[in-house]
């Protein structure tokens, strides 16, 4: 059971997947409205859509976790019924959601034990860790059985996954955007995994937005929008870019070309930092000896593995973070942190990592929320005209964001990211620091995201830009800092820094 | 025997009567239930024990009897918490204020009322090694099985299916349940297993050690409980050596006083309890603590 089928008897023309007319409405929302594709076995299938489009509803129904209301579900041409993730999961079916399912406190093969149908009463860790380390060699997944999951990177975390979902005798593999968190390297070990699973025969469907990977691994692809499938087991070959991004949109969208902007000279840094450590609540040194100038009129990307120090970086320059060693020099004055206040008044605004915990208070409107983001001292809370500055705001940004009357924390992520980017870029900042700013958006919504973040730097706003998507940093930045546990690995010039590059320094390949 | 021998050896039994209700607070913390309620666990199985003595003239069927007191105080505190949503905390300490009512309202009759103790049992071959032999291995049945239950309980949890999911039940429910299994029976279960547990301590305590019935006689057993899995950071050998160092603070009091010794007796009843928290600041302030991870939020939930 530990291993797909190598050789199947079934003819390849009878589809792994069918779905058929897929409905499923929650309340008055429909979102799936009745959806079409099939998955052939050995196929790599993209899902592509934008926020909202319906892909996870979709790929929850496949999984058991949702029921759908009306439609069918074939599996080798039989209907089946996927009451529940087990019953999924016992058929053949595995699924890697985005937000990783393990337990940080336990240790690989025991997390893995606990999503295996066959463990037995007594656990037999020695049988166990030897059929992880076989799955894993022959997958090329690199794990350590023993190892707590707590100290895994993400990379090793999803490969975890995997192995669970492998074990579990694969004939569907789903992955929900598998690769926003991965390094280029990284990305390319699952892709390489994804090849030799479908080579055994599996199928593979595959959530994303960024067509660089739909062009690279799928086979074919299937676009959803508005919980409606508008194209329909498409060859991605014969399609353009633009024409896909026209079928998730709905209307052409022009991508944010690279501008060439001539390299800033001589410009005063605004915010200079000379070695500076940063500690971590748990003792760990979240920064360690950073040098960095921002300078007016430039994106400053920011790139690196998740936790290798943007997010103390993002803190420190909003002035949330205290410092351990060196020094933060903001207009040629040294300044003592933490200070939020002084570093709003110098004129530096923050879009939160976390938005989240770091920007939502439970209980208060998006109004409330747009009063208190304006609100200079302790009686200047105005509400009475929130509504209409976030209107003017609205206005300028054009993203789109929620009435001013609903509870910001019933907001969903994309929804509070929006109004949090509506406040920060159009505030008059001289120092804008967006840590992830269009995570979580739909591909309309990150090109105004971009379009913003670009015009706000050719006004003389200094931008830093801290980001997972590598190819939004190539895009948009001026410099790229790439962070490799919490030091400066290097400073690549934007316009000809490249993916590799940047990846061998993330992971600390050529810092050494 | 020296005094301090001597204080060594009477140890034992107060220990095994915290190691009950501290593997017990272990089980259901385990599976991510802080369980104040266990004191009033003990105090029911410690009437139930002595008053199914006193009825029947049957010792076992008391420790019987307390089990099952104990899980059923167990059972109120999980329907507050695990099936309403209680506050822990909250539903723990009234949990506990009822059991001590109740036993002291259903206790009246058999207050004072002598029952004979649990006999000890030497064990055969044990018991003659030099020293250690009678102190360890010559007491009553319920301090045996005391000493299985450390070990077992600790095999349990690492290397059974069920204890790997209790485990997990306490760091992320939402990922147990994602695995096809049920977080709350697994909690609804720990706390009543768990407080079945303590009621054996309230056994031993009644039926091994005082042999009468006396109004809130677990004198805090159980709060000292909570303090020991916290030391031992949820591990059963750690509740072992921390029942233990209470034990003996506890045996030091009872026999300073029959040696004659003149000391102020407050001091001395306090003593157990002034150890107790010394040992758990020195403890906290080294090292991580190895709490579930679904304690945090739990304990600041409010709804």
């Amino acid at each position: 059971m530990s291993a797909p089928n190598d050789s199947r008897a079934e003819p390849h023309d009878t589809p792994a997947l069918e779905v058929r007319d897929l409905v499923k409405t929650f309340g008055p929302v429909r979102a799936n409205d009745g959806i079409s594709f099939t998955v052939m076995p050995g196929e790599v299938h993209a899902l592509l859509g934008e926020n909202g489009a319906g892909k996870s509803t979709l790929v929850k129904s496949l999984y058991g976790v949702h029921r759908p209301d009306s439609g069918e579900i074939l599996r080798d041409g039989k209907v089946q019924h996927l009451d529940s993730p087990s019953v999924a999961r016992r058929s053949g079916i595995g699924m890697v959601f985005q937000d990783m399912r393990l337990i940080p406190a336990l240790s690989v093969w025991e997390n893995i034990a606990l999503h295996l149908e066959s463990t037995s009463g007594v656990l037999r860790p020695r049988q166990l860790r030897a059929l992880i380390a076989e799955t894993s060699e022959r997958y090329g997944l690199a794990t350590h059985p023993l190892r707590k999951v707590e100290h895994l990177s993400i990379g090793e975390w999803q490969r975890v996954e995997l192995v669970k979902v492998l074990l579990g005798g694969l004939r569907l593999l789903i992955l929900d955007e598998p690769t926003s968190v991965l390094t280029p390297q990284e990305v390319a070990g699952l892709f390489a995994m994804v090849r030799r699973l479908t080579a055994e025969g599996v199928a593979v469907i595959i959530i994303t937005h960024k067509l660089r990977e739909v062009r690279q691994i799928a086979d074919r692809v299937t676009v959803l929008r508005g919980g409606r499938t508008v194209l329909m087991n498409a060859s991605p070959h014969a399609l353009t870019d633009a024409e896909l991004i026209t079928a998730m949109v709905g209307e052409p969208v022009e991508t944010l070309q690279r501008a060439v902007t001539p390299p800033v000279t001589g410009a005063h840094a605004l915010v200079r930092l000379n070695g500076v450590s940063v500690r971590r609540p748990d003792g760990d040194w979240g920064l360690r000896d950073l040098d960095l100038e921002i300078r007016p009129g430039e994106i400053l990307g920011v790139a690196g593995l998740a936790g290798s120090g943007q997010n103390e970086l993002a803190d420190l320059l909003v002035g949330a973070d205290g410092i351990a060693d060196g020094e933060v020099v903001v207009d040629g004055e040294a300044v003592a942190l933490p200070d939020p206040v002084r570093m709003r008044r110098a004129g530096i605004v923050g879009v939160a990592p976390d938005p989240v915990r770091q920007f939502v208070v439970p209980g208060m409107t998006v109004a409330e929320h747009t009063a208190l983001w304006n609100s200079a001292g302790m009686f200047a809370f105005d509400v009475r005209h929130a509504d209409a500055d976030l209107r003017r705001r609205d206005a300028m940004a054009e993203l789109r964001v929620v009435a001013s009357s609903r509870r910001m924390d019933r907001l969903s992520g994309g929804n509070i990211q929006r109004a949090l980017l509506t406040l920060a870029l159009t505030s008059d900042a001289r120092v804008v620091v967006a840590s992830y700013p269009t995570r979580g958006l739909d591909v309309l919504t990150t090109e105004r995201t971009r379009t913003l973040l670009r015009r706000l730097s050719e006004a003389g706003a200094a931008v830093v830009l801290i980001s997972e998507d590598l190819d939004e940093l190539l895009a948009l930045s001026d410099r790229v800092a790439v962070l490799a546990v919490g030091r400066l690995a290097g400073i690549l010039p934007g316009g000809t820094a490249d993916r590799n590059t940047i990846g061998e320094l993330m992971t600390g390949v050529e810092a050494a | 025997m020296s005094i301090a021998g001597e204080i060594l050896a009477n140890a034992i039994p107060g220990s095994i009567a915290l190691v009950y209700p501290a593997l017990g607070e272990l089980v259901s913390e385990r599976a991510g239930v802080i369980n104040l309620g266990t004191e009033g666990a003990m105090l029911a199985g410690a009437l139930g024990g002595i008053a199914t003595s006193i009825g029947t003239g049957n010792v076992w069927l008391g420790v019987v009897v307390a089990v099952l007191c104990g899980a059923a105080t167990g059972s109120v505190h999980a329907t507050a918490v695990v099936l309403r949503r209680a506050n822990q905390l909250a539903s723990g300490l009234v949990v506990w204020f009822l059991a001590l009512g109740v036993t002291s309202v259903l206790g009246a009759s058999d207050n004072g009322q002598v029952v004979s103790l649990l006999g000890a049992v030497a064990v055969p071959g044990l018991s003659s090694i030099p020293v250690v032999g009678p102190v360890l291995f010559d007491q009553n049945l319920l301090v045996y099985l005391g000493y299985v239950l450390v070990p077992a309980t600790w095999w349990f949890i690492h290397y059974t299916r069920g204890g790997l999911v209790l485990r997990a039940t306490g760091e992320r429910p939402a990922v147990v349940f994602a695995g096809g299994h049920k977080p709350l029976r697994v909690r609804f279960l720990a706390v009543c297993a768990g407080s079945a547990i303590a009621g054996l301590g309230g056994a031993q305590l009644a039926l091994g050690i005082v042999g009468n019935w006396s109004n809130g006689m677990t004198n805090g057993y159980g709060f000292v409980a909570v303090a020991v899995v916290i030391f031992a950071r949820w591990n059963p050998f750690g509740v072992l050596l921390g029942s233990y160092v209470f034990g003996v603070a506890l045996a030091i009091s009872s026999v300073v006083q029959a040696h004659g010794i003149a000391t102020n007796q407050y001091l001395l009843d306090a003593l157990p309890y002034c150890v107790t928290v010394v040992v758990l600041v020195a403890v906290s302030s080294v090292g991580r603590s190895n709490a579930p991870e679904s304690q945090r939020d739990a304990l600041s939930e409010t709804s």
